[in-house]
């Protein structure tokens, strides 16, 4: 059992996330965790919830590595819409949030109170509190807003998504923009209005004039 | 058991709805009446946290919390919104809270207490002793639906895939997986065809027969993903019965009171360990009928001899899902409280080495499952390694392990296994 597995058997520790698949090829080189996980075959399927492991015979690496923007888009639209399996039909159609900045399963770092214990049918425990740590930032975010560890590791990621993207575009990150873009609609919108009902008040003075002459 | 007998009495008449108060006939013990002056969320929290650790009550923290929010109508603390968390609450909630923090400090589970939890983002009812589903189940049903969508479906691809669930208990399986697969051609094909699609056929046996009460629903519909949810428990069948009305998910689930270890002994010591090749389900069940559309009713005076061919109307399944009982016999009195008083022992007991189960479903599957059929099952972290050698064991199943998953804790958890041929 490798190092990692074993740290995730104690209980209360940090759990470093596994690695699974494409998320930490891209374009990154000299990752040690490309070759060691030896079950992240699956090009598009990949889980990024990294703490489970394959134990399958890999897909070839080269096959994972393909265009980052596909890749990346794909990945986004799977931490966007928790609890449903994407396909790539979904994907087409699928209206696009605002384009974060995705985040890496192996720079992730989750704690699980459900450490300890043997687990599974022998125990019941209700603590379903996440805690994912990032990594290279710093950012902790705990999730605790559903009663479903599923749902709160995926709104935990979602969390962090928009923290590391504020956290390292500031002022550019897509939700300082995406209020920008709100407030510059707002101003639009009023602008149109006024300019409606200035419309509307010169027409009403033409007609009255009309009548006048009448 | 007998201890929570009238616990569960008053649990199961209670309505269960969330943010309500409760009507709790049953008092336990003295009455731990929050001090004067405390009336907040927060307060309370702290004062019952408090108490449970006082009376040894594992996550005491947690389990207040639960409570509380609760009956503030919110599913977890967090989620309350802060304002509501220090404002006052009202005597009615001040003792609804005193109920429920009662059947905690009798180590009820507070997934028994709150009549409710969630999977997969559904909201599930729980009542005792049905089993409350764990949250490392929540990754089977997330791998079961990627192998689902990634395949395409060779044969007949517009039906979605039919799914057996073996021990369903509240249900949650199954639903969380057809709330999530998509239904396809469903609609069309019920406005071209018509509602039924199916036709039953009602087979007289030497000693009785089988009806099917199919009432006012229509049986499955082509293009859509269903469900056979079997389970040995009839409080089991109730509850995800119920879970699926409330989820509108009934026209696609069919629930079978079944055990599926039942079959013809071939000889002594049927353990887990011998083979029993043949006809393996007996359905040895009292004479309970069941009024609800979509369940069937057998006979108990069933003949057993080829009597899982009564099931094949269905057709052979795409896949197999389970979390069967799977607790080492010898680990049961090693569990919590919470779990030996409260569920049931026959959803947790998997006998020597937790294989009972797993051992009959593994041996049923090449008469159930299609050629290249699936079998997901979540198992103990020990028990990779025995199923492994028990399918070696048996060649002439043709089931092959191909995988083993780690749940989040990073334990081997579950297994997926597939069918390599006729």
């Amino acid at each position: 059992m490798s190092r990692r597995l074993k740290a995730q058997l104690r209980p209360g520790l940090w759990v470093g996330s596994g690695h699974v698949s494409n998320q930490a090829d891209r374009g990154k080189e000299g990752r040690a965790e490309c070759q060691t996980w030896a079950g992240s075959g699956r090009a598009r399927r990949a889980t990024p919830m990294g703490t489970s492991s394959w134990f399958r015979w890999p897909a070839p690496l080269a096959g994972m590595c393909t265009a980052p923007g596909a890749l990346r888009l794909w990945e986004q639209l799977r931490l966007l819409s928790p609890g449903t399996a994407v396909t790539a039909v979904q994907m087409a159609g699928k209206k696009d949030g605002p384009a974060l900045l995705s985040l890496e399963e192996s720079e992730l770092e989750e704690q699980f109170v459900k450490g300890h214990g043997p687990g599974g049918q022998a125990t019941n425990k209700t603590s379903n509190c996440v805690v994912l740590k990032h990594i290279p930032s710093g950012i902790v975010v705990k999730c605790h807003q559903t009663r479903s560890v599923d749902q709160n590791r995926k709104l935990a990621r979602k969390i962090l998504q928009e923290k590391v993207d504020v956290f390292y575009n500031g002022e550019n990150s897509a939700v300082y923009k995406e209020k920008r873009e709100a407030e510059k609609k707002k101003q639009e919108r009023k602008k149109r209005a006024k300019e409606t009902l200035e419309k509307k008040k010169l027409l009403k003075e033409l007609w009255e004039s009309s009548k006048h002459v009448h | 058991m007998e201890s929570w007998g009238p616990m569960l009495r008053a649990l199961l008449s209670g309505p269960g709805r969330r943010g309500g108060t409760r009507g709790w006939a049953f008092r336990s013990g003295q009455p731990h009446l929050p001090l004067a002056g405390l009336s907040s969320a927060t307060e309370l929290v702290n004062h019952w946290t408090g108490v449970f650790e006082k009376r040894g009550i594992p996550e005491a923290r947690e389990s207040s919390e639960y409570i509380v929010a609760h009956v503030l109508g919110a599913k977890t603390f967090q989620s309350l919104r802060p304002a509501l968390r220090t404002q006052p609450l009202s005597p009615q909630q001040l003792q609804c809270i005193q109920e429920l923090s009662s059947c905690r400090l009798q180590r009820m589970p507070v997934q028994y207490i709150l009549g409710e939890w969630d999977f997969k983002g559904l909201s599930l009812k729980m009542a005792p002793p049905v089993f409350i589903p764990r949250p490392e189940t929540e990754e089977l049903v997330e791998w079961v639906l990627e192998e689902v969508v990634q395949r395409p479906r060779v044969e007949g691809a517009q039906d979605g895939p039919l799914i057996l669930e073996v021990g369903c208990g509240s249900g949650a399986i199954a639903l969380s997986l057809l709330s999530q697969l998509p239904e396809t051609l469903a609609l069309e094909m019920k406005k071209l065809l018509g509602a039924s699609l199916f036709r039953w056929d009602l087979e007289q046996g030497p000693r009785g027969g089988i009806s099917w009460h199919s009432a006012s629903q229509p049986s499955f519909i082509l293009g859509q993903s269903r469900v056979i949810a079997v389970d040995k428990g009839e409080a089991a069948i109730s509850l995800t019965h119920e879970n699926a009305q409330r989820l509108r998910l009934q026209d696609r689930i069919w629930m079978v009171p079944l055990d599926v270890t039942l079959g013809p002994k071939t000889g002594p010591g049927c353990g887990w360990g011998t083979a029993l090749p043949g006809t393996w389900w007996q359905v040895a069940l009292e004479s309970f009928t069941y009024q609800w559309t979509n369940v069937c009713c057998v006979s108990p005076s069933l003949s057993t001899e080829g009597s899982w061919t009564h099931l094949l109307p269905w057709g052979p399944v795409d896949l197999v899902v389970s979390n069967p009982p799977y607790v080492f016999h010898q680990d049961m009195e090693q569990l919590a409280p919470e779990i030996r008083s409260y569920e049931d022992v026959a959803a947790l007991d998997g006998g020597e080495e937790g294989m009972d189960v797993i051992a009959h479903i593994l041996a049923l599957a090449p008469q159930l499952l299609k050629d290249s059929g699936n079998i997901f099952l979540e198992v103990d972290p020990r028990q990779p390694e025995l199923v492994s050698r028990w399918l070696q064991s048996r060649p002439d199943l043709d089931l092959q392990l191909v995988a083993v998953r780690r749940d989040f804790c990073g334990r081997p958890r579950f297994l997926h296994i597939r069918r390599s041929g006729p």
